[in-house]
């Protein structure tokens, strides 16, 4: 009974979090863009509080934009299909969110011989698991756009269909070479495997182990993700997308789980390249040592980003949110010094940690998703099939031959 | 291999446009005039609403000679001519009418002026309101609005 309620109370703080996140991406995803820009970007939805306009430097915009979409007519065309048409943003939003069940935030912890993981399912065939669910993951698109009765929508939906298929080898040629280094398919384990030294001097992380794989997956995902320099199905500039016919709350579901996709993809490249919740050099057992400095590092980072956002930036809000993290994580640094090993609280703080690490990682990767999407154009979409046919494919399989050649 | 390293420079363009505006907000590269809350100065030469001068003794330096309404291209002047107190020789406006609707902003009015009554040197452009006759500015308006210099 309690564990049914762990797992239930699990998932609503997930679900919370991840989509959360997801809303504030797609604000962060837009601020970022205007720095690069040289802009400033969305900043001025603001509430007034006590006769002051509270803007948080923006943060205000995806509410606001959520109330937006609550208040559109939820509209659908003549001749589409009514089912189909309902059912795409669904599972769009579904199968995004499915795939996180496979991925371990932090190692599970043992309270009075309850043992809480912290994650959803134990597969022996996770890897299988997450390569399946990425690639359902396009079906609302496919969906969305072949219900909607309208022709750049099918254009957008064949798109992704095209672009599913040819990305799909590569994933799971890249999977392939990464379970064949680990010599496993459970996710769990090739995480404990990424744990050790590699030559002496190397962490163990697929990075490391299979740089040209990270590549390839990378590229891989960022098109399966349907992320820019291969957002074709969307092509905002001449077909608009599978979305094209949505609005109000379903046009933000799509676009929600475009956003939950992100991080999906990032925690997917953090899990097999960058080690998961793991620091470098470090073993699971002695994580407890490390807590002070993680929790230090994530101190004194927002503490010194509030420098920043007093003194040039001028937000006030902004400047205390970060102020109160920086100084309750310092805090927690302290104290943690003088948590003994071995107790519930010593471990408990590991697992906070640890999660702290992985967000940090996938934050990371994320960064690098948005920062390549305001870089490099759209490709066209024969160029986008021959990258992939002719190109990755190739290499892809010529890394797994030269895998189990080295391997053997 | 060339491209890739490319595509890397191109990354670390925008990465570092990115860090630097993230960190130093306007101090950095950014160019954003937030309109409302900050408005750019217009350079000295920029032509906004007409404006007339007074004399010393307050009265109009007009002398109604009529020159700007017939350079006006667009016809939007119209001086309604009196004499003036104490001095034989001399007219001055009773009327000074512009339509600013249907000013084209040349110039040339100012040009004109011999006796540098008007000038565009206000350094506002015209107010949106809502009705065309708020548009037709007249002679005690236009001595009231203030070049940029006085108003700063």
């Amino acid at each position: 009974m309690i564990l049914v309620i762990v797992e239930i109370v699990k998932v609503i703080l997930f679900l919370m979090v991840v989509l959360s996140v997801g809303g504030l991406l797609s604000w962060v995803e837009r601020r970022m863009s205007g720095f690069i820009q040289d802009r400033l970007g969305p900043n001025r939805a603001n509430v007034v509080l006590f006769g002051r306009n509270i803007t948080i430097g923006g943060l205000l915009h995806p509410v606001a934009d959520g109330l937006k979409m609550l208040f559109k007519e939820d509209f659908v065309p003549e001749g589409a299909h009514r089912i189909l048409f309902v059912l795409a943003p669904f599972l769009a939003m579904l199968f995004v969110l499915m795939g996180f069940a496979s991925i371990p935030f932090a190692q599970s912890l043992n309270i009075n011989g309850y043992e809480v993981r912290f994650f959803f399912f134990d597969f022996d065939v996770g890897m299988l698991f997450i390569f399946a669910v990425s690639s359902l993951s396009i079906f609302g698109a496919i969906l969305g756009g072949y219900s909607s009765n309208n022709k750049w929508a099918l254009l957008g939906g064949v798109r992704a269909a095209a672009q599913l298929i040819s990305y799909e080898v590569v994933i799971g040629l890249g999977i392939l070479s990464i379970v064949i280094v680990y010599n496993s398919l459970s996710v769990v384990e090739i995480l404990q495997k990424q744990d050790s030294i590699l030559f002496g001097f190397l962490p163990n992380w697929g990075i490391f182990i299979q740089p040209l794989s990270f590549i390839l997956i990378f590229v891989a995902l960022l098109a399966e993700g349907k992320r820019a320099p291969f957002d074709i199905p969307e092509g905002e500039s001449e077909i608009i997308g599978y979305f094209v016919e949505y609005s109000g709350l379903k046009f933000a579901m799509f676009f929600l789980s475009e956003f939950i996709e992100i991080i999906f993809i990032a925690a997917i490249i953090t899990l097999l390249f960058l080690g998961g919740y793991h620091l470098p050099y470090l073993s699971s057992e002695d994580y407890i040592n490390a807590v002070p400095f993680v929790f230090l590092v994530f101190g004194i980072l927002p503490l010194s980003l509030s420098y920043f956002a007093f003194r040039y930036h001028k937000s006030v809000s902004f400047f205390l949110i970060l102020l109160f993290i920086g100084i309750a994580s310092l805090i927690v640094s302290i104290t943690s010094l003088f948590v003994s090993n071995e107790t519930l609280w010593a471990e408990i703080l590991v697992r906070i940690s640890q999660m702290l690490v992985f967000s940090i990682k996938t934050g990371l990767v994320t960064f690098l998703l948005f920062s390549i999407r305001w870089t490099f154009p759209r490709y066209r979409f024969d160029q986008l099939l021959k990258i992939s046919w002719e190109k990755l494919v190739p290499i892809s399989i010529l890394n797994i031959l030269l895998t189990g050649f080295l391997l053997l | 291999m060339n491209s890739f390293v490319a595509l890397l420079r191109g990354l670390k363009i925008t990465i570092s446009h990115f860090v630097k505006n993230l960190l130093f907000g306007k101090k950095g590269s950014i160019v954003t005039v937030e309109y409302p809350d900050e408005k750019l100065k217009y350079g000295a030469n920029f032509r906004g609403v007409h404006r007339l001068l007074m004399r010393e003794d307050g009265t109009p330096r007009c002398v109604a000679c009529y020159m700007c309404q017939a350079i006006c291209p667009a016809l939007c002047i119209k001086i309604t001519a009196t004499e003036r107190k104490g001095h034989p020789l001399e007219k001055m406006p009773s009327e000074f009418i512009i339509d600013e609707l249907r000013c084209v902003v040349c110039g040339l009015c100012v040009e004109a002026c011999p006796e540098d009554a008007i000038r565009m040197d206000s350094g506002i452009h015209m107010p949106p309101y809502t009705k065309r006759e708020d548009f037709v500015l007249n002679l005690k308006v236009l001595h009231s609005i203030k070049g940029y210099q006085e108003r700063e």
